[in-house]
C-alpha cells in the first residue's frame, strides 16, 4: 500500500514539475476531483455493507467526538511547540496547526485575516501534512493501532485520506475517520479566526 | 465538497441495498485502487506543476516542514495516550466487576 502510494504521489510530481504543460493544470484538478469522487463512493460502497458497524457506533453515542477532540488538542500543541522553537508567536503557530491540514482554507482564511506570508505558511504546513499524513497512515495502522492512524489526517479524515484508512483499517475505524474529518472541518473555520486573534 | 458528500451517500446507498451482484464485489477494490493512484498522480501533478509553490518552498519550506511534522506527532501521541487511558480504565474496570461477581 505505502509503495503504491509512494509511487503514484511521486511520479505525479516529477511529471508535473518537469513535462507538464501549465494549461493542463486545471485539468489534474478536475481529474483528482473525479477520481477522489470513485474514490469516495468505493469507500461508501463497503460501508454500506457493513451494517453492523453503523448500529455499534450509533451505541456509542457522544463518544465518537472524543477522536476528533484529541486530535485538535494535539495539533494545536504540537504547532506551538514546534513555532516555539522556530521563533513564531504562539497566536501565529496555534492558528496555522488548527488548519487540520484543511491548506486551501487556512491559506485563505490567514491571508486575509493577517498577512500574505502567514497565509502561505499556512497553505505549506497544511499540504504537508496531508502528504505526510497519507505516507505515514499506513504505517501506523500498521504498527501502533487503527485510532492513530486516523489522527495524522486531521481534518482531510473525511475525503482525501479517507480511502487510505479505509483500506489499511477497518470500516470501524472508516466510519470513525469520517465523523472526524467532519468535526475538524468544521472546526477550522472557528479556530483559526479565534486563535490568530488571542495576543499574549 | 457537496459532490464528494454525494459520492459518499450515492456508494453508501450501493452498499446498503446490496445493488452490485455478489460476482462483482471484488471489482469495488479494483476500483479504489486505481482510482487512489489516480488521485494521487494528479495531486502530484498540481503540487509539481506549481512552480510559484516551488519558489517559496525553499523560502518557508522548512517552517512549514517542522510545523506539519509537529501537528502530527502531537495528535498522534495524545490520540494513542487516549487510547491507553481507556483501555487502562476498561481493564480496572472488569476486574472489579469481576471479583464483585466472584
Amino acid at each position: 500500500m505505502t509503495k503504491i502510494i509512494l509511487l503514484s504521489l511521486v511520479s505525479g510530481v516529477a511529471l508535473g514539475y518537469l513535462w507538464l504543460d501549465p494549461s493542463l493544470l486545471g485539468y489534474c484538478d478536475k481529474i483528482s476531483t473525479y477520481a477522489l469522487g470513485l474514490l469516495i463512493m468505493s469507500v461508501g460502497i463497503e460501508l454500506g455493507r457493513d451494517k453492523e458497524t453503523w448500529s455499534r457506533l450509533y451505541s456509542k453515542g457522544l463518544q465518537v467526538l472524543l477522536l476528533p477532540l484529541l486530535v485538535a488538542i494535539g495539533s494545536i500543541l504540537g504547532a506551538l511547540i514546534g513555532g516555539f522553537w522556530l521563533d513564531l508567536p504562539a497566536n501565529e503557530a496555534s492558528a496555522v496547526g488548527a488548519g487540520f491540514g484543511w491548506y486551501s482554507l487556512s491559506g485563505v482564511l490567514l491571508t486575509k485575516l493577517y498577512n500574505v506570508e502567514l497565509g502561505t505558511l499556512a497553505f505549506l504546513t497544511n499540504i504537508f501534512r496531508e502528504l505526510l499524513a497519507i505516507l505515514c497512515m499506513p504505517l501506523l495502522a500498521k504498527h501502533l493501532s487503527f485510532l492513530t492512524a486516523v489522527a495524522p489526517g486531521g481534518a482531510t479524515t473525511m475525503d482525501t485520506t479517507l480511502p487510505i484508512i479505509a483500506k489499511t483499517t477497518d470500516s470501524e475505524t472508516a466510519v470513525l475517520a469520517f465523523i472526524n474529518g467532519a468535526t475538524l472541518s468544521a472546526l477550522v473555520p472557528l479556530l483559526v479566526p479565534l486563535l490568530i486573534g488571542i495576543k499574549l | 465538497m457537496w459532490t464528494i458528500l454525494a459520492f459518499l451517500v450515492v456508494g453508501i446507498l450501493i452498499g446498503y441495498l446490496q445493488i452490485i451482484p455478489k460476482r462483482f464485489e471484488r471489482w469495488t477494490s479494483y476500483l479504489s485502487i486505481v482510482s487512489l493512484t489516480v488521485m494521487l498522480a494528479a495531486m502530484g501533478a498540481q503540487i509539481g506543476g506549481n512552480k510559484q509553490l516551488f519558489a517559496k518552498l525553499s523560502n518557508l519550506g522548512f517552517k512549514a516542514f517542522v510545523l506539519a511534522f509537529m501537528t502530527i506527532i502531537g495528535s498522534v501521541l495524545l490520540v494513542w495516550l487516549g487510547e491507553n487511558w481507556r483501555q487502562r480504565r476498561k481493564d480496572s474496570y472488569d476486574k472489579n466487576n469481576s471479583t464483585v461477581a466472584s
